[in-house]
Order: structure tokens, then sequence, then C-alpha cells
């Protein structure tokens, strides 16, 4: 079994890294792949919460890296979906207690067990990305529409670029068509230009996402359209080739708006 | 090819890895491979990867010639090896530590902002890529990139800086006091704007000149000037 390992990561915080690590874990599952999702935000651990698995951790990834278990045994596996599994954080301790070197030989474990590892970044760029960032050879950077957001994924996108020999791809989230035509918000045609990487999704704004998370099933295991567009790029996730339909859709609408717009003679 | 020796074709010139063995060895094995595909490479720069293995100053001025034989030049060293790097200092070569997973994961100072560090030339630095927020272009001479310059990209020369593509981020050009210096770009929309001595902040408003043509800017009676490139003259 071929495993391929993904870091999500984004730089800034609250773009939604973990819900998309989440999102896509879970929707890698329904498609019928074997997923480990591994949170490296020791100290701030949610990825737990976000499956509704945080009940049953005995062990954590501090715990292996310490020598207390094996990889196999800190793995939680999903209440409904047998081929999705947790490997989380430890919550009392910080970001020193693992290392990069723990990371890779946790993937080094877990290659040819599982189709995919999804690692969940921690936000910034110290100590906890570049665990996080150590044993991948593909990554998504998340980013929403808004200037702050998309400089810190301008700085992760040329960390990787400049350090890993890696394929990068953009996931848009909390996308509001309806806002990009506002000053304030930057367009998806404004995000690629200024990012100039592949896209890989846009994720709509969607009330969902919030909702679904007390529940402890990421928004994907519901027909909303965050979980379809997650859906949607956990197919091209699995094969490239995949186009997204919706995501056409909602660039020529984005377009047409704009050039209806300028036919009534307003001003971008 | 050996295995010992891999030359390839990256964006910034040829990059030729030696592996291990007899250093004379492989330099005759290097001679070898120009002799048969020198003519394809000639004129380029090369950078040459020798990772961790023990290299001194005779070596790498052999390595040099072999290259000049064949028209190229030698420009970077990628080393760890201490006596290589200062091999490499004492002949004006552009040195860079080898990345490896160990270094990049561990050292975080030095890898969270790669600055490209050049050593006096008269020549111009071109890059061919994004500049992206956090990245640092330092050079002594002309900068010219083929590519944006994002928000909180920088650029820092010591002559004129062209820009073919959006200058977002911040730009210095003419840093070692040159009020010559002149920043063109095709959208000309920089954070800030330093030449010689002087400053010039951008637009406070981030998308109010998004649609400008090229442009050009230069010190003239005291002050930044940014003038439309169309019927620009250059002057002396």
């Amino acid at each position: 079994m071929q495993t391929r390992v993904i870091t999500v990561t984004s730089g800034k915080g609250g773009v939604g890294k973990s819900t998309s690590t989440a999102s896509l874990g879970v929707a890698l599952a329904l498609l019928g792949k074997r997923v480990v999702v591994i949170d490296t935000d020791v100290g701030l651990r949610n990825l737990d919460i976000l499956l509704g698995l945080q009940n049953r951790i005995i062990y954590d990834i501090v715990d292996f890296a310490e020598g207390r278990c094996r990889v196999r045994q800190a793995l939680i596996r999903d209440k409904e979906l047998d081929e999705l599994y947790l490997l989380p954080a430890a919550q009392t301790r910080d970001k020193t207690a693992i290392s990069a070197a723990d990371l890779i030989r946790v993937c080094n474990e877990l290659r040819g067990q599982c189709d995919y590892i999804l690692i969940d970044c921690p936000a910034g760029i110290e100590h906890g990305f570049r665990n996080a960032i150590a044993p991948a050879e593909e990554f998504i950077v998340v980013t929403t529409p808004g200037l702050t957001a998309v400089q810190d994924a301008d700085r992760v996108i040329g960390i990787l670029e400049t350090e890993k020999n890696a394929r990068v791809r953009l996931l848009v989230n909390r996308y509001r068509s309806n806002l990009a035509e506002h000053d304030s918000m930057l367009s998806l045609d404004d995000i690629r230009r200024i990012l100039a990487v592949e896209l890989l999704a846009v994720i709509p704004e969607d009330e969902n996402v919030l909702l679904q998370e007390k529940t402890g099933r990421p928004v994907t295991f519901i027909k909303s359209p965050a979980g379809v567009a997650f859906t949607q790029a956990a197919r091209r996730i699995i094969d490239p080739s995949e186009s997204l339909p919706s995501l056409e859709q909602q660039i020529s609408g984005n377009r047409l708006s704009r050039w209806v717009g300028r036919l009534f003679g307003e001003r971008r | 090819m050996s295995k010992n020796i891999s030359i390839k074709g990256t964006r910034d010139g040829l990059t030729v890895s030696l592996g291990e063995g007899d250093i004379q060895d492989l330099l005759e094995e290097l001679d070898a491979h120009l002799k048969v595909q020198g003519a394809f490479f000639k004129g380029g720069t090369v950078a040459v990867q020798l990772g961790a293995r023990p290299f001194d100053q005779s070596d790498l001025e052999k390595l040099s010639e072999l290259l000049n034989k064949y028209d190229m030049a030698l420009r970077t060293i990628v080393a760890s090896d201490e006596r290589a790097v200062e091999a490499a200092q004492a002949m004006g070569l552009r040195i860079s530590p080898p990345i490896t997973a160990a270094k990049s994961s561990e050292n975080s100072e030095a890898a969270a902002a790669p600055v490209r560090t050049a050593v006096p030339v008269s020549g111009a630095l071109y890059i061919r890529r994004t500049v992206r927020s956090g990245q640092v272009i330092r050079h002594s001479g002309p900068v010219v990139v083929l590519g944006d310059v994002n928000p909180s990209g920088e650029i820092w020369a010591g002559a004129d800086v062209i820009i073919w593509g959006r200058a977002h981020g911040m730009i210095c050009a003419g840093i070692s006091g040159e009020p010559g210096a002149v920043v063109c770009a095709l959208e000309l929309n920089p954070l800030m704007l330093r030449i010689g001595d002087l400053v010039a902040r951008g637009d406070d408003n981030h998308k109010a000149r998004t649609k400008t043509g090229p442009e050009m800017a230069r010190i003239r009676e005291g002050q930044i000037v940014v003038e439309p490139w169309d019927g620009i003259e250059l002057g002396e």
C-alpha cells in the first residue's frame, strides 16, 4: 500500500486547518481510503473534538515520542468510519515535547499500512510547524480571502518551495463569492494571482461547519455546500485529473457577476 | 552517466552533484561528460553540490578550471565541509549550506528567513520566480526579477531593480548610495520604495492603483518620482 503523507498548514491561525484536516480525512475515508489524521498541535489539540473522539484518548503522540507506547496503541478508530484513525496530540505539554524526528518515525511506522496520512499543523512557522512539515511530501496550504491570511500563506508557500521539493496546493476556505466584489475582500482571482500555486479547492462559507462542530461529525458527513466542496477536494486529492464542476461554476458565476457589474457601469 | 556524477539543468543554471569516490577520478569523469555534452551547457553558470565531502582550495581550482575549459562559470558551492566553504569564500563564490531533512527541521532560525546573499559583483542577479512574503533578495549590483514581488517580500539592490511582474513588496535600489538607480516594474505598487537615501511609502489604499501600466521610479530634484514607462527618456 502506497502511503501519501500530506501536511495541512497555513501560517495564520483560525483559517480552518483543523476543520479542513478533519473534513478531508472523513471525505477520504468515505471514499473508501484508509486514513490516519495526526494532530501535531501539542498543548492546543482540537482534532479529537472535531472528530468527536475526545473521550477515547488513552495514549497520544507525546507518549509515543517518549517511548510509553507504540504508534498503533495511540491510534483511535473513528466511531463510524472503520478506515479513519486519529493520532491525537497531548494537551498537557507544549510543542517542544515532540521533534521532527518523532514525526518522521511515526510516519515511517505507518507507511504501507494506510492510503493517506493527513498531518494537522499548528499555526505559526516555528517549532511546531517544523515538526509537521518534516515527514510530508505533499502540502495543502489553507487560506481565507483576507489580506492577512493570504500574506501568511505566501510566507509558508515560500518556505515550502525553498526547503521542500514538494507539491503545494491551495485550499481557499470560507469563500463568499457575494463579497468578492467588495473592495476589502480578495476575489479568487486576486488570491490566485498573489499565491500562484495550484488550486485544490474553494470551500464556500457555510454555517453548517460550525453547527457540526459540537456533534463531532465533520461537515463532510452531511450534504451541505462546504461538505460537498470538501468531498470534491478529496476526490481531487485521490485523482488530480478530477475536475471540480461546482468550482468552475463558482468561478464563472463570479466572472459573470463582475461582467454584469461592468455592464451597469459599476466600479470594481 | 555514472551514479557518482549527476548533471541537472535548473532554473538557476546547471547543478552538478559529485558523489562518492576519489576527487581526481570524479573530475576526470566530469571532464568526459562535458566533452560529450559540454557544448550544450556552454556559457552557463554552475552550482556544484559537494555535500559533506572534504574539498580543498586546489580541488576547487581544478574544478573551476575544468568548467572554464567548457566556457562554464562556477558560481555556487553547496557544501558543509569547513575547508570547502573557506576555499569557496576565498574564490568569491556563492555558498549555500546543503539542505537536509535534519537541518531544515532543526535549524529553524536560519531556515525561516532564507536570505540570498551575493558577493560583490558588478553583474546583475536574475531571479526567475515569485519573491514571496518574508523572502529577501540582496545583491550588490542590479536585480532583475521575472515574476512578482509579493507584499512583505524584499529586494535590496546596489543598483537598478527591474521587475517584469508586479512589485508589491519592499523595493530598495541603489542602497550603497547610488542616487542614479531606477526601479521599473510592469505594475509598480510597492509597500515601500527606497532609492539611494530616499524612501517613499506605498499608497494607503491597497487597491487604489491596481490598473496601472509599466512605470519607472527614480530620483528627480531630491525626491522619488514615479512616471509611466511611455516616453521616458533615460538620458545619463
